[in-house]
């Protein structure tokens, strides 16, 4: 069976889906968690830049690509000044340990 | 074919960085992942995609965790997970495969790579997705203002305020 | 004028909930920034309430939401507007009492932003012309009704009164949400007005299930025969909100459901028999209640239960007039009576009634004040209270069941014997205990005074009202008067006296019930289990008992960590994708 190239960026869209989804799943540090989203929205950004390839309208999916990326970026950022703040008050950054709004 | 090995790369390189022990690898393998995810988005035919990709992913978040990881601290151990592995495994396999199923369709299509992109994309930003824009850099204004104050310690400034007397 | 009215309607919505937020942002330490904040915004809303009466056409708005939400659309008729009105301008009176009732109290924000909250989702039901928004306003004030009570958080009675009263109404959601769905899936509209137009279209068996659904959804909400229970143990809120919220406002929602939609369902075989059947019940059992029990804010929660059952009664009946009319002046006197209770309760400290007694001298305003709205309750003549239940037994004469006339008879007979045993018990005789009242503060005072004047005035503005109603909703039928027919009507009819003859043997029945003693020993059982609530209790046990358990186990899945909440998550995706693939969304 022929490989071409679709079938090669399909491949690692899903690879890198699957790989962000199992870190999401089994981690347990707050900071790779975040390593693990990015990931995942790595793999998004490159199934939309392969969509907009396919139907042709390249510019409308870059557009939509660069919302994504501010997107997320900031939910990086947010995401670590909150890990900050939890080290801070609870000493911890295991996901365990701060489930503590549970009675 | 040599593309191949670019996106085997890429895949070996994300499972390294959820996998190594020490969190400053991660981040470094993360920056690695983010360039070769850049090399095929401008193999796919969006440069300035690739570009921002390239600087925002593999700089500046890189940048950004390496800050939050110094602040934290490097953790070296990671303890058992909770959710057990084999349910995750089944898991993601699930997805995969669901998704891969969804995507069977596509591959009756081809792939063209096509030119005169440039223009197309500053005038479709600017104009056609004008309110996508501005809402984005309202967004980002307000992500710096947000980290500014989630950053702050409180225990600080109440020793600043009592040191002053 | 249009844009100047549609303006309005929206501002007596959405300035409420403003003001909650801005309430809850500028959390202040200094108290009485709060207390003046919350009182500005709840008096302009009020004083737009009052404006909108001045135009004369009703109108329309509509908002498209887009796709699937349909238009969010409000409409000003005679029926909105008498209870905007009612609601906001009681709220506001309610809010200028807990200035001076709440003062010293903790967490203040959190009092007044849930109380604004519940003015705007009020105005927002009533004022509602798609039947989905209604729903979802409903529920609002469902909300905030639980809040309220167990605002008192770290009160175990509180927070299980809230519970209790949040599962009851929820109940009577499920039943309004099954009336809708059914509505809708025959005639794909949410609209109220097409509704009421296509009423005769509808295939019978539509038109029954969502008949009773929405009789189930205003009895739980309306406190009837066999939801009633939630409404006295409600009282251990704040006095201010069981006077706004379950006495004024929120307990005439269902009254007000069961008003609008009257010409839909009226042609529905039973519909009107249980109506009555339910109301008599209602009313009886409750002044029974009433007449046994020893927390003052109790009394006037069985009060309210039994006057709301005459509400539905007269709703029963067809007199749709007459129950809009009582609906008026039962607000105002039972908010009268409320505050006036919250202010002896503030000043004495207790709520039992036993403990009460010779305050005839010690607090001759409120002495006042509560006789004024205790004669408007009983129904003595040229209060507002008189004109309006006559006018409710009248109608029920003419066109009801002469049984259920008979039940509603001994009701007002016995609605005067508990009115002044509470009077009795708490003003005059000697003092029972050695509790010393302190003074009543002057905003205590300016709040009560106009309530105790429109308990006097009210009812001369029955004929206008009347008009106001016809004029504004066509598919209804009030019966219209002139300004003097309705008192006219009353006065020459023959069974006003009658009614008068058992409210005066009531009352002496009171004062020669020492020498009925032996009569009291033989049914000292009967008045034993009505203090218990006549058996009702335990009946809702069966309903509340298993939610909480359930509630309580299904506690479990929530763990609080963050990969099993991804796992969830994930198991969604994986229904959703499958479901694609499966189906073809």
């Amino acid at each position: 069976m022929s490989f071409s190239f679709l079938d090669m960026i399909i491949l690692a869209v899903l690879c890198l889906f699957g790989i962000g989804i199992y870190a999401l799943l089994t981690m347990r540090n707050l900071i790779r968690i975040i390593v693990a989203l990015q990931l995942l929205v790595k793999s998004v950004i490159l199934f939309v830049i392969l969509a907009g390839n396919i139907t042709g309208q390249m510019a409308l999916a870059q557009s939509m690509a660069a919302t994504v990326i501010v997107a997320d970026t900031i939910v990086a950022v947010l995401g670590m000044a909150l890990a900050v703040q939890i080290k801070r008050k609870t000493h911890s950054l295991d996901t365990k340990d701060i489930a503590g709004l549970r009675r | 074919m040599w593309q191949f090995f670019i996106v085997l790369a890429a895949c070996v390189c994300g499972l390294q960085a959820i996998q190594s022990k020490k969190l400053s690898h991660s981040a470094l393998w993360l920056a690695v992942t983010s360039g070769l995810v850049s090399l095929l988005i401008y193999l796919l035919g969006a440069p300035q995609i690739a570009v921002i990709e390239l600087s925002v992913g593999a700089g500046v978040v890189t940048i950004l965790l390496v800050f939050a990881i110094n602040i934290v601290g490097d953790e070296q151990e990671e303890k058992k997970p909770l959710v057990p592995k084999a349910i995750a495994i089944l898991v993601v396999f699930g997805i995969m495969i669901l998704i891969g199923s969804t995507l069977i369709p596509v591959k009756e299509l081809s792939v063209s790579i096509s030119e005169t992109v440039t223009q197309n994309l500053s005038e479709m930003m600017w104009q056609d997705r004008f309110l996508d824009t501005l809402l984005q850099i309202i967004l980002i204004f307000t992500c710096v203002l947000g980290t500014l104050s989630l950053m702050e310690d409180r225990n600080k400034s109440k020793e600043g305020e009592n040191n002053e007397f | 004028m249009k844009n100047a009215q549609s303006i309005l309607i929206l501002f007596v919505i959405l300035f409420p909930w403003l003001g909650a937020i801005i309430i809850v942002a500028f959390r202040q330490n200094k108290e009485k920034g709060q207390h003046w904040l919350a009182s500005a915004i709840s008096l302009l809303t009020a004083l737009a309430a009052w404006l909108l009466l001045f135009f004369n056409n009703t109108l329309i708005i509509s908002i498209p939401l887009g796709g699937i939400f349909g238009n969010i659309e409000f409409v000003s008729d005679g029926l909105a507007i008498l209870l905007v009105i009612i609601a906001t301008s009681i709220g506001s009176l309610a809010i200028l009492f807990s200035t001076s009732y709440m003062k010293g109290e903790s967490q203040l924000s959190r009092y007044y932003s849930l109380i604004l909250l519940f003015i705007g989702s009020m105005t927002g039901l009533v004022l509602s012309s798609n039947i989905f928004y209604l729903f979802v306003f409903w529920e609002m004030t469902a909300f905030c009704s639980y809040a309220l009570i167990s605002f008192y958080n770290d009160d175990p009675k509180a927070v299980r009164g809230g519970m209790k009263a949040f599962i009851i109404t929820q109940l009577g959601g499920i039943g309004l949400l099954i009336g809708i769905m059914m509505i809708y899936a025959d005639i794909n509209t949410l609209s109220i007005p097409e509704i009421l137009q296509s009423a005769a279209t509808l295939p019978t068996l539509t038109l029954q299930i969502a008949g009773f659904g929405f009789l189930v959804a205003a009895a739980a909400k309306s406190a009837q025969v066999p939801l009633h229970t939630w409404l006295p143990d409600a009282m251990e809120a704040p006095t201010p909100i069981s006077a706004l919220i379950h006495a004024a406002t929120m307990v005439n929602a269902g009254v007000y459901l069961l008003v609008r939609f009257y010409p839909t369902f009226k042609a529905v075989p039973g519909w009107n028999m249980t109506i009555i059947i339910i109301a008599c019940l209602t009313s009886l059992l409750a002044a029974i209640m009433a007449s046994v029990a020893f927390d003052l804010k109790r009394v006037l929660a069985y009060s309210t239960i039994s006057q709301l059952g005459y509400m539905v009664y007269a709703i029963g009946v067809g007199g749709l007039f007459s129950s809009q009319f009582h609906l008026l002046s039962h607000a105002i006197f039972k908010t009268l009576l409320f505050l006036s209770a919250g202010a002896i309760i503030h000043s004495l400290g207790t709520r039992d009634m036993r403990l009460m007694g010779g305050l005839n001298k010690k607090m001759p305003f409120i002495r006042n004040v509560f006789i004024i709205g205790s004669l408007s309750l009983s129904g003595i003549p040229f209060l507002s209270g008189f004109w309006s239940k006559e006018s409710v037994l009248e109608h029920g004469l003419e066109h009801g069941p002469l049984w259920a006339y008979t039940i509603m008879l001994i009701t007002a007979g016995l609605t005067a014997y508990y009115t002044i045993r509470c009077v009795w018990m708490v003003f005059f005789g000697e003092s029972r205990s050695h509790m010393q009242p302190h003074k009543i503060s002057s905003m205590m005072k300016t709040t009560l005074t106009p309530l105790a004047l429109g308990s006097l005035t009210t009812w001369l503005l029955a004929g206008p009202l009347s008009k106001f109603l016809q004029s504004s909703m066509p598919f209804h039928h009030f019966h219209t008067y002139s300004f003097w027919e309705p008192f006219l009507s009353v006065l020459t009819n023959p069974y006003t006296y009658l009614t008068l003859a058992v409210i005066v043997v009531a009352i002496f029945g009171f004062f020669r019930v020492k020498k009925m003693k032996g009569l009291i020993h033989e049914v000292r059982g009967i008045i034993g289990f009505a203090e218990k609530g006549l058996g009702f209790d335990e009946l809702n046990k069966v309903f509340v008992t298993p939610t909480l358990w359930l509630a309580e186990g299904l506690r479990y899945t929530q763990t609080g960590i963050l990969n099993w909440n991804i796992f969830g998550i994930l198991l969604g995706l994986l229904f959703l994708i499958s479901a694609v693939l499966l189906g073809g969304i």
